[in-house]
């Protein structure tokens, strides 16, 4: 597999803090998905998916794995976790790090389409009024009384509004066996 | 839900093909992403099915790995996303550019031969033609799946079906697409030049505005630099009683040169960096580099701000963070590596080398001078001598002067690599060059991307309601059949060989023609065969035209095959006086025939690629 690698930008520390938020988001996208039920309010997309073939697909675990396979594949991702980051350089992660960095981020965008919750800037002062969708808010400091509430925006939120993702073809029904995430490589001379 | 009537249009690309679908009311042709295989049981929707066969060895990998949803069985080959990408790895069993071979003078397309060069066994080769049905028929059968899922059950019997193929695709070619499409399940289909395609998707862009950014007697360029061709076309706005028409009035020969060259151009720029900080890197990462240096430069092209781009090379074991290496592409090399390796400021009369040594290696025929400005320059000078050969197309354009070459008036850009206005802005240059410093126009609206496709389906709707403008092209090219020459043979001298045009350029869809003044004598029961040649600059031969020496005047590429069968009045052995039927057929196929006047009967001549080997 070819893993396409360009950085653009310099790694901030929020990056890799969305890079988290985003992998867990996968993993919700993929129960939504193979449970066809929903947390919140609103449904969430689920375009390459149609119904009739859901039945035919194999477990939710087969998903998740094949997911994180993608991103091993494109960006790397397994490689870079599992190993011991302590005793290299910074320029040396640096320079995994954009490997990681383009990789994935190629993934998530090809696969699910994630936005912010909050629209105001973040340090901005919000109201959040009675009624508010609680699921898409989490407060802190000094929780007291009815809302509305008014506070300072510290982290905007995101949310996935559509997810596309690859589907399971070929496998076994019983879909018992995981699919690995990576298999070994051989070069034959 | 019945679905009503549509088009569907398919780019049949040399590295990617696309596919836009649009039903005869809708507003604009919408693109179908295709599913297909992106690595062992997985199926993704991508805009483009990459044009690259995997015949995978037995064992490789796991049964189902390359099943598609529509199938039954599990094949051992893939298409697609994962074909190319793994298939760089193991080159031996990977196909590609397949339809560059569809037009290989040197090896039949019906040969099974691919991958050329390969070591994998005789038995498991495709042939070019399969290769391209194998594509089509992934494209019709993904389409109407998606269609299906999305709630719209289609039959192709209510579709036309548009293909596009290069201006510079010879009758052959053209053939062999027609086959591998019908091979393919598309029962009939319409081909359509890539350029005029293009023309098409910016007509329907910009609507009736078209008509203000042409006048009458202007030339038209298009040009067209894909990921693996190029391909140029002249297209002349005509006045008829008032009515703005156009008219395809030279198309170009077929180019192996385009974006993956420069992909590959810029990741040498990087290897070499790389190997004077002592790091060699292998295929694999080599690959991962050109992929790297395509982002890069699509990168570059988007943000003008951007001095340089860093490029990570992934180790290839799994300690990604100790074994990673690093390079920089910097904006100035990419540009001095486009624009001045690709497209620099040459002279009109600066012409490709040709390296006509006769000892290329066999295989495709690569273009040999990548200068792409150069072989713009051959276009546009063979072009005039095409237009100065018939006085009704010299009447369509304006009186240009003669500058050794044909000026376009303006020019509309197709391809990825215009996405940077950089490199359409040097093209601009190098022509205001050539024109004594005055610019050309550039047309506004131009879609690079997609154009080919949604082109292709805008036209098969013009076509089958006769609502909106058709450019008048007909055939691109004269064609001749080889005549005996009566000369005495003498030793270490080949006589000429003459040639009499059957087929004159722009000869238009549903015509025919019967060859007057040359009558064959074929035997009943014994194999025909002749030398068959084409010309794309001689405009003013007409049907019966004698080409005295066809060696040095014309391309050979095909030989004409036919066999007469028993015939009534014809005992075996005695001659029938048969004469040249061309036909262009309704949907645009070329057809010769054979023609035995008396009885009204005719025999189909089938063409043939002559092999070298």
């Amino acid at each position: 597999m070819i893993t396409p690698i360009v950085a653009f930008s310099s790694l901030a520390p929020q990056e890799w803090g969305m890079l988290a938020v985003a992998f867990a988001s996968v993993a919700y996208g993929c129960f939504v998905w193979g449970k066809s039920k929903s947390a919140k309010p609103e449904p969430v997309k689920s375009a390459a998916l149609p119904p009739q073939s859901a039945a035919a697909t194999p477990n939710t675990d087969a998903a998740v794995v094949t997911f994180v396979g993608l991103l091993q594949e494109k960006g790397r991702l397994i490689d870079f976790l599992m190993d011991d980051v302590t005793g290299y350089s910074d320029a040396q992660v640096g320079a995994a790090a954009r490997v990681v960095h383009q990789g994935c981020q190629a993934v998530m965008r090809e696969h699910l389409t994630i936005e912010p919750i909050a629209q105001e800037s973040e340090g901005a002062t919000v109201t959040l009024p009675a009624g508010y969708a609680t699921g898409d808010f989490r407060l802190s400091g000094n929780v007291t009384g009815e809302p509305p509430y008014e506070g300072t925006l510290v982290h905007q939120g995101w949310k996935v509004s559509q997810v596309r993702l690859p589907r399971l073809v070929g496998l076994d029904e019983d879909g018992e066996t995981l699919p690995h995430i990576a298999p070994a490589q051989v070069e034959l001379s | 839900m019945a679905a009503s009537p549509f088009v569907v249009g398919i780019d049949l690309g040399t590295s990617n093909s696309a596919v836009t679908l649009t039903e005869f009311d809708a507003e604009s042709p919408s693109r179908i992403d295709v599913l297909q295989i992106t690595g062992p049981n997985r199926l993704e929707a991508k805009h483009a099915l990459p044009s690259s066969l995997y015949l995978s060895a037995a064992d490789e990998f796991p049964t189902g790995a390359f099943q598609l949803p529509w199938q039954d069985e599990s094949p051992s080959w893939t298409v697609g996303d994962f074909a190319k990408s793994h298939g760089a790895l193991v080159t031996d069993r990977l196909v590609s550019s397949a339809k560059s071979w569809l037009s290989n003078p040197h090896v039949d397309p019906r040969s099974k031969v691919l991958p050329f060069g390969s070591h994998i066994p005789e038995a498991e080769k495709v042939s070019a033609v399969d290769a391209s049905t194998r594509y089509l028929s992934h494209l019709r059968a993904a389409t109407l799946h998606t269609e299906r899922e999305a709630g719209r059950d289609r039959s192709l019997e209510n579709a036309s079906v548009v293909i596009t193929v290069p201006a510079s695709f010879q009758e052959v070619a053209r053939n062999l697409t027609v086959e591998a499409a019908e091979a393919a399940g598309f029962a009939e289909v319409v081909l359509l030049e890539e350029p005029q395609a293009a023309f098409y998707a910016w007509l329907h862009r910009v609507g009736d505005g078209w008509r203000e950014q042409v006048s009458p007697g202007d030339i038209v360029l298009v040009c067209d630099v894909g990921g693996g061709t190029s391909d140029f076309s002249l297209i002349a706005v005509t006045d008829t009683d008032g009515h703005l028409g156009l008219e395809r009035v030279s198309v170009g020969e077929h180019l192996l040169l385009g974006g993956d060259n420069m992909d590959l151009a810029l990741a040498y720029i990087v290897q070499g960096q790389l190997a004077e900080g002592g790091h060699e890197i292998d295929e694999w990462q080599l690959w991962a580099v050109v992929h790297a240096c395509r982002q890069a430069k699509i990168e570059f092209f988007s943000d003008p701000n951007l001095t340089e781009i860093p490029i990570a090379i992934p180790s290839r074991g799994s300690s990604l963070i100790g074994d990673s290496l690093s390079a920089t592409l910097s904006r100035e090399s990419v540009e001095s590596m486009i624009l001045d390796g690709f497209f620099p400021l040459t002279s009109i009369e600066d012409l490709p080398s040709d390296d006509a040594s006769g000892l290329q290696e066999l295989g495709l025929p690569y273009a040999a001078d990548p200068v792409i400005s150069k072989h713009l320059a051959r276009f546009l000078t063979r072009s005039l001598a095409n237009l100065q050969a018939n006085e009704s197309l010299q009447s369509l354009v304006a009186d240009r002067g003669n500058d050794g070459f044909l000026r376009p008036d303006a020019v509309l850009f197709n391809g990825g690599v215009f996405n940077a206005e950089v490199v359409s802005e040097r093209v601009m240059a190098l022509l205001a060059s050539w024109n004594g410093g005055e610019g050309v126009r550039m047309l506004e609206g131009a879609e690079p991307d997609l154009a080919v496709a949604k082109g292709a389906s805008v036209y098969g709707r013009i076509r089958e309601s006769g609502q909106g403008v058709r450019i008048q092209a007909g055939v691109a090219r004269s064609y001749y059949i080889g005549l005996e020459s009566s000369m005495p043979a003498v030793p270490g001298f080949r006589p000429p060989i003459k040639a009499l045009c059957v087929v004159p350029q722009g000869m238009e869809e549903g015509t025919e023609l019967v060859i007057e003044g040359q009558e064959f004598g074929l035997v009943v029961g014994q194999a025909a065969e002749f030398r068959f040649f084409s010309s794309d600059i001689r405009s003013g031969d007409e049907g019966g035209t004698l080409v005295l020496n066809a060696d040095r005047e014309l391309a050979e590429n095909a030989c004409l095959q036919a066999t007469l069968p028993a015939m009534e009045g014809f005992p075996p052995g005695e001659r029938v006086p048969v004469k040249i039927n061309a036909v262009v057929t309704e949907l645009g196929h070329l057809q010769l025939w054979m023609k035995h006047e008396a009885s009204g009967e005719r025999w189909k001549f089938e063409l043939e690629v002559r092999g070298d080997s």
